[in-house]
């Protein structure tokens, strides 16, 4: 069941596709986002909802019986006025004055207790009370007072006095009640206010925390669900299995009954790194996706697709009498063809590089199998990227030996191992041997094998350990040339190659130099040589070596001149003083336009102003052609074979002694 | 000159009421510009009345009763009355407080 759910690579768009029969629960991320929102925004809104009530609460409420405290203030101040004209008015002598003013009072008296009966609640809007009872005596015993002008009852004046003494009393008393009352009132909402305020207070921090909980949970409950399905197998970004979903699978496929082999291809995503840092994560993180998707669609329900990190996929794929021919198809269209996504407006390619191991054909455990496949995705890289590469067991071997040479390369160095072959350069013209070329070569100890440079210069160039190499080259054989000029075997010219990667040093003119005067040697007594490779890196640096190093007055040769795309541009900047001529154009049949060839090159060297050097002279036949198309130099096996610096020194003295008996090299070249 | 009958508070009759309405009063008095007159009783009650009240209903300075000139216990000798029964948006403390009674001046 497992497997089938892996198979079916319907895993993308955040959904977990498990067992058909055991649905988990899904978990929509998008949903919970909404929730999410939802929460906090409910939590802002309560809050807000809060601070107004807040304010509302803390705003000043219009009426608290005012209006019926400033009439019952008026009424006590008009009593009180008709109070003292009462006092002021005497039983036997008629003021009229005071009639007059007392008059006014009563009528605004009579007002006020119109307006106050009239209210709800007063003291006088209750019937038969005290204060009721004693204003409408008051009113009438004014009234029958101002009718009777002239003559005042002193009993009737000394009861109205009392009953309006008795009324200012209850007035008071009533007014004072009233305060008190709206005093209590105004204690009881402070203190309503005060428990409000610590409610509303407690309902704002518990919204917040609650917020803040949900949002805490809702973070949590991501986490979760991305360890719910790594623990699950899957990929969090792409949805494709992970390593533990992968393997899982796998070995359970391993250990069916009729187990079906597997082709375990792994693929890696060429200048990915590039893609992150130009254009960000989130963008790399589409690439993978995309990536995905398209290996997914290449191979529609036929295995396990993983990620294996990073921009590492893996993909096990069942394997029927033919698929591997249908394999090799399907990678062919998805690299020749490859899948792309927009980015900031560009169309950026994803190129696979994949490598290839069979099932159980290159190795019994899938781990094993795996390895092989790594194994073949490096080689994959190192071809150039954009292409698939099938293990076989040459890789491992040669992977073996390059670890192995790696491993033991500066070890070489240190103990001696490198050392110096020399192979003798003629000169037609001055028909004897003005130079050598000097040959790295290494003897490794643990094999005792001789192990050529083309395996190990490489390896060395990657490394970094070339610049040691080189400068052990230049130094041995700079003391070489020196022992030959001491030991009187005359003035011969010293070549040495040197890595396009030490052409990148500053300052390797400075180095040839203090070379050159360690040894005493003059500058025209070094030739350096180079290659195409060193031009071909467009570099201020190399610019600059290549033209100190003439400056000196150190020879330039151009190495295997004829094999490379010979530029002319680079050719003219250069001026190099030697061409060395690739033996190939030596296998030409047709001797017309072996001459021709030859006869060009001539040309171009004289118009340089260089000399040519023809390597690989192995027949008589190739060396008279050599020497009648007009060649200058002339280096190969027919004349001398590279050899070591003690055989060369007696090389160079047995020449010397036969030019001196006139027994010239002459002899040689007749032979041929 | 306008007539209504009507009561000016809760505490009273309805009776006919003669005045003026208050726009005519304060144009008359050369008042036009103010933003509020003020109005003050003898019973010491004072009150503010802004603008745009008599610009909005038609207020009436009462000075007469059934013809004859206010008295003291009918709340005169002049006395502002709010249209209250007209417009019911008119019956709260504030416009109550305004229906200024027993007025002794009002000022500008």
């Amino acid at each position: 069941m497992m497997i089938e759910a892996f198979g079916s690579f319907e895993t993308l768009n955040g959904e977990i596709d498990m067992q058909s029969s055991v649905k988990p629960r899904c978990f929509q991320l998008r949903y919970s986002l909404l929730v999410g929102s939802l929460v906090i925004f409910a939590g802002v809104f309560a809050t807000f909802i809060a601070i107004r009530g807040l304010t509302v609460l803390q705003a000043p409420s219009p009426d608290y019986g005012q209006n019926l405290i400033r009439h019952m203030r008026y009424a006590y101040a008009e009593l009180a006025s008709v109070n003292s004209l009462l006092k002021a008015l005497d039983a036997k002598y008629s003021n009229r004055s005071v009639n007059l003013l007392l008059r006014d009072a009563t009528d605004h008296l009579y007002v006020r207790m119109e307006v106050l009966s009239s209210m709800e609640t007063s003291p006088v809007s209750i019937p038969d009370s005290k204060a009721e009872l004693l204003s409408v005596s008051l009113m009438e015993g004014l009234d029958g007072l101002l009718a009777s002008e002239q003559t005042i009852d002193p009993n009737e004046l000394a009861s109205l006095r009392s009953t309006s003494d008795e009324l200012l009393i209850e007035i008071s008393d009533y007014t004072r009640g009233l305060e008190a009352n709206v005093d209590q009132m105004l204690k009881e909402k402070e203190k309503i206010t005060e428990v409000i305020w610590f409610e509303v207070m407690s309902s704002i921090a518990l919204l917040l925390l609650l917020s803040m909980t949900a949002l805490a949970l809702f973070i949590g409950n991501r986490r979760t669900l991305r360890q719910l399905r790594e623990a699950n197998g899957h990929d969090h970004l792409t949805g494709l299995a992970n390593r533990g979903g992968f393997s899982d699978a796998m070995d359970q496929r391993v250990k069916a009954r009729n187990p079906v082999p597997h082709a375990l291809i792994v693929f890696d995503l060429d200048h990915f790194k590039q893609i992150n840092d130009q254009h960000g994560h989130p963008q790399g993180d589409s690439v993978l996706k995309e990536a995905a998707q398209c290996l997914i669609k290449t191979f529609e329900g036929r295995g396990i697709i993983a990620r294996w990190g990073g921009d590492e996929f893996v993909a096990a794929i069942e394997m029927a009498d033919n698929s591997l021919h249908d394999i090799k198809q399907k990678l062919t269209t998805l690299i020749t063809t490859p899948p792309s996504i927009q980015i900031n407006g560009g169309v950026i390619p994803i190129d696979f590089s994949c490598g290839i191991a069979l099932w159980p054909s290159n190795g019994n455990t899938v781990n094993e199998v795996m390895i092989r496949a790594d194994a073949a995705l490096y080689e994959a890289k190192e071809g150039g990227r954009k292409r698939f590469v099938f293990y076989s067991e040459d890789i491992t071997a040669r992977r073996k030996e390059q670890d192995e040479i790696r491993a033991s390369l500066s070890r070489a160095l240190s103990d001696g191992e490198l050392f110096l072959e020399f192979q003798p350069q003629f000169c037609f013209s001055s028909e004897s041997y003005v130079g050598a070329e000097a040959l790295l070569r290494w003897r490794c100890s643990t094999s005792n094998e001789m192990i050529p440079p083309g395996k190990f210069i490489p390896i060395a160039e990657e490394s970094g350990q070339i610049w040691a190499i080189d400068k052990f080259v230049l130094d041995e054989a700079c003391r070489t040339a020196a022992d030959w000029a001491r030991r009187g075997l005359g003035q011969k010219r010293i070549a040495v190659n040197l890595s396009p990667h030490s052409f990148q040093r500053l300052g390797l003119a400075a180095i040839i130099l203090n070379t050159l005067e360690r040894w005493s040697l003059t500058a025209d007594a070094l030739e350096i040589e180079i290659t195409e490779g060193v031009l071909l890196t467009d570099s201020q640096q190399v610019e600059t070596n290549l033209a100190d190093i003439a400056k000196l007055g150190v020879r330039i040769a151009l190495d295997d001149f004829g094999t490379g795309y010979s530029n002319i541009a680079y050719l003219a900047k250069l001026k190099p003083d030697l061409l060395k001529i690739d033996r190939s154009f030596l296998k030409e049949a047709n001797h017309h336009t072996r001459a021709s060839i030859v006869q060009g090159i001539e040309r171009l060297a004289s118009t340089l102003g260089a000399e040519t050097l023809v390597e690989g002279i192995e027949t008589a036949d190739e060396l008279q052609f050599v020497k009648d198309a007009g060649c200058q130099l002339i280096q190969g096996f027919l004349l001398a074979r590279p050899m070591r610096a003690d055989k060369i020194a007696a090389f160079w003295l047995k020449n010397q002694q036969a030019n001196e008996t006139g027994n010239s090299n002459q002899s040689l070249l007749k032979q041929g | 000159m306008v007539e209504f009958i009507g009561r000016t508070s809760t505490d009273e009759s309805d009776m006919l009421f003669q005045g003026v309405l208050l726009r005519d009063f304060v144009d008359l008095i050369g008042a036009e510009d103010a933003n509020q007159i003020t109005v003050r009783a003898s019973d010491g009650h004072a009150a503010s009345l802004p603008r745009e009240d008599w610009q909005r209903w038609p207020i009436v300075l009462v000075t007469r009763a059934k013809g004859k000139s206010l008295t003291i216990r009918q709340r005169g000798p002049a006395r502002i009355v709010y249209p209250s029964k007209r417009y019911p948006d008119l019956t709260k403390q504030i416009y109550d407080d305004r229906s200024v009674w027993l007025i002794r001046n009002i000022e500008w």
